[in-house]
């Protein structure tokens, strides 16, 4: 795509967008909002300490060019500016992470950096081979949305920077900045987002209970980060999931140093029935011994889930399939 | 269980139909050249060039400013031409049937029917009952029409009025500009006088052709002897006399016969094809201004003092510190490069980009205006 001309006055060029033309056609095209992006800001260009005084501070930036818009949808405004937070005298600002901390089987698979999501029985058993007492770190069952439970991935939402308590909670600090909402985006050709049952009070959550699974609708079919109309996007509240979510600051947990979010969202995944097609059709690589697991010879696809919240912070968590190769 | 698409309301902000939108409607002009040289002898060999497409019944020719089987072709206008099966004045001893079937094709569209339920021929009076007199006898109807009508692509919504000109060679056909040519407009035709144009056809406005480009109109039927431009439908419609074409319109081995054909007698004695092949060698050029009617909804995005001052840009943060503040005290900013329209669902419509960041901060308010054209 081209820059937009910046050398006169300030211009908005505005196409609609692939959705857009689509809604016209079919009679449904409204606009019921907008939002602000800046996509195309580094914010690393912003120069506190220019000696020349604060109106060279974003020199740097304001002359940076825009690129002219997008049509496609799913690519345009991936950052975006907050609307609701009206204190001024916020320093830090929450981020995702991803828990690696809480518990040490809750880091990535050895020496891939991704997770290993384990797909049928056959894979289950080579990886839990010799006598090993469950999946080795790293490694999730995605099997059934029974077996997803025994491991779920944490994203916490929390500020490294502030007072520091880590057990205090984000609301503490601005009730603005806690979040109760989520989206969760991923690619629906491969997997889909497990739930647990509503039979048992969030608070009463823990690997260790055997729970009845279900499997939660997509919300919005969309394409958000990769290959368009295979995504399913998930959107996941505290009051319509509240089992997809555990207590934040009072866990035992330190993932940040000043403050975390009271809710935390806390997902598994369960594996598309059709493996063999999958397998066949997107197979990255081959792999022997994957993540130093002797006898586990695997097919790998790999993906990835966004987690983004209502704030617009987001997170990518990378995922690899694993299926016995033979 | 089903998941309602709750609203991520921390970015979007939502729009009042009442006070944040407008429709407006605006019309565009753009002037269209079309130079000879385009319709004949720049594409190959006159009469094959590649950027005339002949229709496989002989019915008519489409003329493309590139050779048409290239993607980059535009196609920019068609022409036939046509002869009122009502004529006294010949009757065509070649394509009879096809060129009476092409007048009426255009005559009960354009001029219409007069009360005994009658199609009317084009005349030069512009009216519904002309007297029955043919223009070939100094009368009103006209028997034989040259049609040029125009694309999409170069009229758009309408030919704007009192744009249209087009100069055409009388000259013998070896040489058709060599006598100099005949420019007729309508530019005497004024969109403020309702004397100066005709609203009588069932194809909206047209004006009478006059020779030369001067603003004054002249009295019908003595400015008609030319033709007729449509402005909504886009048709150009030329008489076939001298007047307009001069004393040869054919001539020469391309044409049967190969003898000189005047206007009227190329109609008798030629197929369309040679008629319009004819007469696209003696257009010098073509040229108007054509109009582009603007539907436009304007949204009005808000962004208050204490709205938008704070971003989920990854490079905002560092270590969860704002980037642009050295100080709680300090007033957070941010840039904004683009404006996103929403649907209910959250799915995004609408996308504008503006030519420059444009800093927001608690110590302003912008308004930043989307318009969006249909």
């Amino acid at each position: 795509m081209a820059f937009l001309n910046n050398s006169g006055d300030i211009i908005l060029d505005a196409v609609l967008t692939v959705h857009g033309r689509k809604s016209l056609a079919n009679g449904t095209f409204r606009v019921a909002k907008f939002a602000l992006g800046d996509d195309e800001i580094n914010y690393g260009l912003y120069d506190k300490t220019n000696a020349s005084g604060s109106a060279y501070y974003d020199l740097s930036i304001l002359k940076m060019p825009v690129e002219i818009a997008f049509t496609k949808d799913d690519i345009s405004q991936k950052s975006r500016l907050i609307r609701t937070i009206a204190a001024t005298n916020l320093l830090y600002l929450p981020e995702l992470k991803l828990d690696q901390v809480t518990d040490l089987d809750l880091a990535y698979a050895s020496g891939r950096n991704a997770y290993a999501i384990v797909v049928d029985d056959n894979t289950y058993d080579d990886a839990t081979a010799a006598g090993a007492t469950g999946l080795p770190a790293g490694f999730l069952d995605g099997r059934s949305a029974s077996d997803s439970l025994s491991r779920r991935i944490k994203t916490p939402l929390g500020l490294d920077g502030g007072p520091s308590d880590w057990k205090k909670s984000l609301s503490d600090v601005d009730a603005a900045l806690e979040e109760t909402q989520y989206n969760i985006t991923l690619d629906g050709r491969f997997l889909q987002l497990a739930e647990v049952a509503m039979t048992h009070p969030p608070s009463l959550l823990s690997a260790t209970s055997v729970l009845q699974g279900g499997l939660v609708q997509p919300s919005a079919k969309s394409a958000v980060f990769s290959n368009g109309g295979n995504l399913d996007v998930y959107t996941i509240t505290t009051a319509t999931h509240p089992t997809l979510f555990t207590p934040g600051p009072n866990q035992n947990t330190k993932v940040f140093a000043a403050s975390s979010t009271a809710n935390i969202l806390t997902i598994s995944f369960v594996a598309q029935d059709n493996l063999d097609y999958l397998f066949t059709t997107y197979a990255d690589e081959a792999v022997t011994s994957y993540a130093s697991v002797s006898g586990l010879d695997v097919n790998v696809v790999k993906t990835s889930v966004q987690i983004q919240t209502a704030m617009g912070f987001q997170i990518t968590v990378p995922l690899e399939f694993i299926r016995r190769s033979s | 269980m089903a998941v309602s698409n709750n609203d991520m309301s921390k970015g979007f902000k939502p729009l009042n139909p009442s006070n944040d939108t407008v429709d407006v409607e605006t019309l565009l002009h753009e002037n269209i050249p079309l130079t000879g040289s385009i319709i004949a002898n720049t594409y190959g060999t006159f009469p094959s060039e590649s950027n005339i497409r002949y229709d496989a019944n002989g019915l008519y020719i489409a003329v493309s400013d590139y050779p048409y089987a290239s993607s980059s072709a535009n196609h920019i206008f068609d022409m036939t031409a046509g002869w009122s099966a009502d004529s006294t004045v010949a009757t065509p001893s070649v394509e009879l049937a096809n060129k009476n079937n092409i007048y009426r094709l255009f005559d009960q569209q354009y001029v219409g029917y007069d009360a005994a339920q009658e199609v009317v021929p084009f005349n030069v009076s512009g009216n519904l009952n002309p007297p029955d007199t043919w223009l070939a006898d100094d009368g009103e109807k006209v028997s034989g029409v040259v049609f040029i009508d125009f694309s999409r692509t170069l009229m758009k919504d309408e030919i704007k009025m009192g744009t249209f000109k087009i100069a055409i060679g009388t000259g013998s056909f070896d040489g058709p500009m060599d006598d100099g040519t005949k420019t007729f407009s309508d530019y005497h035709s004024n969109p403020t006088d309702g004397t100066t144009y005709k609203e009588n056809s069932p194809m909206g406005t047209y004006s009478f052709l006059q020779l030369g480009t001067t603003a004054t109109a002249e009295a019908t039927p003595a400015s008609a002897l030319y033709g007729v431009v449509y402005h909504q439908a886009g048709l150009c419609a030329l008489w076939a006399t001298p007047s307009t074409w001069g004393t040869e319109l054919t001539s020469g081995s391309d044409f049967s016969p190969s003898t000189a054909q005047s206007a009227e007698q190329a109609f008798v004695s030629s197929s369309i094809n040679d008629i319009v092949n004819g007469a696209r060698y003696h257009i010098d050029n073509i040229e108007f201004s054509n109009t582009t009617k603007l539907n436009s909804r304007v949204y009005f995005c808000r962004a208050n003092h204490n709205e938008f001052n704070y971003s989920s840009n990854r490079t905002y943060t560092s270590g969860s510190q704002i980037v642009v503040k050295n100080q709680a005290a300090d007033n957070p900013r941010t840039y904004v490069t683009s404006v996103g329209l929403y649907d209910d669902q959250n799915e995004m419509v609408a996308v504008g980009k503006l030519s420059e960041p444009l800093e927001k901060s608690p110590e302003n308010e912008l308004t930043l205006r989307v318009r969006l054209d249909f």
